[in-house]
């Protein structure tokens, strides 16, 4: 079973992006704007699935960008662009789930895939729930798991980066990375179960 | 590969394996009808997964963020001091507008009188220091730098920096019928200028119709900062010279 990409595409225009992301990062504050209305739709959609909460999200994608302003001397052109803000958008939106979590604020869904009905098997389920319902489920589902599995989750899984990528946003192991994956697909496979059956 | 090993490998992906790994599986898979069952409602997981993934998250474009990521970053780059002055600064500026063009246009109004003082003051120029200032720099062997305004600029920028800027002492300094703005000031606010006048292609025709003069100011070409660098070292060598060549006694207003 080999991965597709999502159709969405996580990844900006890129010949938009490398004109921008010269001059943006070169301390021009008109193309950095341009910049940020750019990419943020892209860093936005990471945040969002990783945090669940549209304030919180926000939040963190505002913070990303002025990092990205305050640290954009130490961008580095070989890397892309995409992979650099989306390794400050991850950690940022990893901190604040860590404290989510403390302060018991994580956007928990109702947990049980059950409510979907009691369709009689995989197909069914896909052809009686809409994509928008079904990706619902899905991202109420991620919220349920720790938040070290729900990141790997979320950028391997829902944002198709690669297992190496997630790595390198991660700084952990390709093995670490393949091992939250299984323990996030195993919750997710056996919340789905009651469903799919 | 055995059943246990199976059952973990059939979380991975076919690209999250290796090809050797792969056949293993596949082969496990074709001899074993337990675990072929076992990999099917996994599969069909992951296709659940795989359709949340291309339908996509988002509840909404985040609307703002631009403004409210460059309106932060141009906070960020004012002074401490005048960071400290912000309170009443944004309150005063409330009826201006909107996030940075309020910080553009206040700041613009500031910076009408620096560049008066920087660029175009030639014929007010007067040797006019701090008494303070030039006893503290006359201790330490150096010659004050600073730039001035005349009585007439005073007569408004009394009137106008108060309402603008409470903590102005930290830009400007008054003594008597004189304001001094020394040269460390003019730095931070030439930086601020440059950001400004880099944000001037953003401001909306409206701003710019209602303020002409403004947008005047914001989109002429202005010297660059090394330009700038220049004409501070040559007004302080002027202002050295002049020193020199007058009394003693005008030497303080």
């Amino acid at each position: 079973m080999e991965r597709e990409k999502p159709e969405q595409s996580t990844d900006p225009p890129q010949q938009l992006a490398a004109e921008f992301v010269g001059r943006g990062l070169g301390g021009d504050l008109p193309a950095f704007r341009t910049l940020v209305d750019t990419f943020q739709k892209y860093a936005y959609a990471l945040a969002f699935r990783i945090l669940g909460e549209e304030e919180e999200s926000k939040d963190a994608v505002q913070e990303a960008f002025i990092r990205v302003w305050q640290h954009r001397g130490k961008y580095d052109s070989k890397v892309r662009f995409t992979t650099w803000l989306y390794t400050i958008v991850t950690h940022l939106c990893y901190d604040k789930l860590r404290g989510m979590r403390r302060r018991n604020t994580v956007p928990f869904g109702d947990g049980e895939a059950s409510h979907c009905g009691d369709a009689s098997s995989g197909d069914d389920a896909e052809r009686l729930y809409s994509n928008k319902e079904i990706a619902a489920l899905v991202n109420r589902l991620s919220r349920q798991l720790p938040p070290k599995q729900r990141v790997v989750f979320v950028l391997r899984d829902l944002q198709g980066l690669s297992v190496r990528e997630v790595a390198g946003i991660l700084r952990i192991s390709e093995s670490s990375v393949k091992a939250n994956l299984v323990y996030a697909r195993k919750f997710l496979r056996s919340k789905l179960d009651p469903i799919l059956m | 590969m055995n059943c246990s090993t199976f059952r973990e490998t059939m979380y991975l992906r076919e690209d999250e394996v290796s090809p050797a790994e792969w056949t293993d599986f596949q082969r496990h898979r074709i001899t074993c009808e337990r675990c072929a069952a076992e990999y099917r409602r996994v599969e069909r997981a992951l296709r659940f997964v795989d359709l949340a993934a291309a339908e996509g998250p988002l509840p909404g474009e985040p609307h703002g963020l631009g403004d409210a990521v460059v309106s932060r970053i141009v906070a960020e780059r004012l002074p401490r001091s005048f960071s400290a002055a912000k309170p009443a600064f944004q309150a005063l500026l409330d009826w201006l507008g909107m996030g940075w063009v309020r910080v553009s246009l206040a700041t613009a109004l500031v910076l009408i009188w620096g560049s008066i003082a920087a660029e175009y003051s030639s014929g007010y120029l007067r040797i006019v220091t701090l008494e303070s200032e030039l006893t503290n720099e006359s201790a330490a062997g150096t010659t004050p730098d600073i730039r001035t305004f005349t009585r007439s600029d005073l007569s408004e920028l009394s009137s106008l920096l108060p309402t603008i800027i409470p903590g102005k002492d930290a830009f400007f300094q008054v003594s008597g019928d004189w304001i001094v703005i020394n040269k460390a000031s003019m730095e931070r606010f030439i930086l601020l200028y440059n950001d400004l006048q880099a944000l001037a292609p953003l401001l909306p025709p409206e701003f710019r119709a209602a303020h002409p003069e403004l947008w005047k100011l914001l989109s002429q070409k202005q010297k660059t900062p090394p330009d700038m660098e220049t004409l501070l070292r040559e007004r302080q060598s002027i202002i050295r010279e002049l020193n020199d060549l007058l009394p003693q006694e005008r030497k303080t207003p």
